[in-house]
């Protein structure tokens, strides 16, 4: 199957959902949302984050060196969310879930990183933000997210273990709350 | 007369040691065995002597029929346990192959594919031949100019994970590395291969032979 090609451009939290609200999901509309960690490079390989040239690079790697189609949607870094393969586009990144699930890589090692404070924190809250949007836009649970480790074709740890999946979810749903909770004030009791 | 009978007593004496350690030496080729039991009946298998010499048997008995791509000799080192095949570092024999030493042979005789496991990101079946399988996922680069080796010690990323030594705990295994190729890859493209030994009645037997790479 021929390269789907990649998007290569990068967002704030805000101006991703802007971007995603510009997306039609006609061709190919996920289901749910996989989250991985990129392992290699990690957060002390990319003291300031992930650059185009990097993003570059991995097309190149996962192209070339992988021969595959496409890679996952995002990458997310403390400072920016990539969009990496189109989001209408089925990925690569999950071998059970690639036509069901949009895949999103967390730039770090989180067997090894912290993922609640630091560099490590700010991922974790763009990649909070990003699921959110996601989720709001595609009508997608945040419950039904899973972490790679859990495919059952996956041979490997990852997202590591400071990544606790039930955390995530929770800070999501907060999120949308918080996010569209103004549509609807809820009224004090008299 | 008596000193020419001890001198030609003692010629056939060394001419008969020369011939043993010839014959030794053969026999030990052909049944894959480094360890002389007979002769060191003292060393044990984790001093450095026996860590040198497993690297060493690996690098010169078992590598280079890898990359002859003489897949029927190293059938030779496949012992009653049978072989192991990972394709990405994984000790689980639920999601790899286990072959015995007549199913290995006869899959390479007939040339048959065989499912090994499924492709990292895509989940593709590894379903290939011995050789495809091996120039895909065993010898897929140079190990025998491997940067970095280690005995009965992981080095590569994966190690953190891996459940070899507690899988494997009562064997010997070697490790062959390559952090990278590419330097724009950054560490990327890193390849290892993991050979596991079970020595029995002194002889060394190929009981895994695990490969690794980056995984998404």
């Amino acid at each position: 199957m021929p390269w789907k090609g990649i998007i290569a451009k990068n967002f704030s939290v805000e101006e991703f959902d802007s971007y995603c609200h510009t997306i039609q999901w006609t061709a190919w509309r996920p289901s749910f949302i996989v989250v991985h960690n990129t392992a290699i490079p990690n957060l002390a390989q990319r003291p300031s984050g992930l650059t185009l040239q990097h993003i570059k690079g991995l097309e190149k790697f996962y192209r070339d060196e992988q021969k595959w189609s496409a890679g996952p949607h995002l990458f997310v870094d403390d400072k920016q969310i990539w969009v990496f393969t189109p989001l209408n586009l089925s990925g690569v990144h999950s071998p059970s879930w690639n036509k069901t699930a949009l895949g999103i890589e967390m730039l770090g090692n989180y067997e090894k990183e912290a993922f609640d404070s630091g560099r490590g924190l700010a991922v974790r809250k763009n990649t909070v933000a990003a699921m959110a949007t996601l989720s709001a836009i595609l009508g997608i649970d945040p419950q039904t997210m899973r972490i790679h480790r859990e495919d059952p074709l996956t041979t490997h740890a990852c997202p590591g273990k400071n990544v606790r999946k039930l955390e995530l979810i929770q800070e999501v749903q907060d999120l949308m709350v918080k996010r569209h909770a103004g549509e609807h004030p809820i009224k004090p009791v008299p | 007369m008596l000193s020419k009978l001890y001198g030609t007593l003692l010629l056939l004496l060394i001419l008969t040691a020369c011939t043993n350690n010839r014959s030794d030496k053969t026999d030990q080729q052909a049944d894959s065995s480094f360890i002389k039991a007979d002769s060191t009946p003292t060393v044990k298998i984790d001093t450095p002597v026996i860590d040198g010499a497993i690297l060493a048997f690996a690098r010169d008995s078992i590598l280079p029929l890898m990359e002859a791509k003489e897949y029927a000799g190293l059938a030779s080192f496949i012992g009653n346990e049978g072989i192991f095949f990972s394709p990405y570092g994984v000790a689980d024999t639920t999601k790899s192959k286990v072959l015995s030493r007549l199913q290995f042979l006869e899959i390479l005789k007939n040339n048959k594919q065989v499912l090994w496991g499924h492709a990292d990101g895509t989940g593709d079946a590894i379903r290939l031949t011995i050789p495809q399988y091996f120039k895909k996922y065993v010898y897929d680069v140079a190990f025998l100019k491997a940067e970095e080796t280690s005995v009965n010690k992981l080095i590569d990323p994966d190690s953190a994970f891996s459940k070899v030594p507690s899988v494997y705990a009562n064997h010997t295994f070697v490790q062959f590395y390559f952090p990278g190729f590419n330097k724009e890859y950054e560490g990327m493209d890193w390849k290892s291969l993991l050979l596991v030994f079970k020595q029995q009645q002194s002889k060394n037997y190929l009981v895994a032979v695990i490969h690794n790479q980056w995984k998404i």
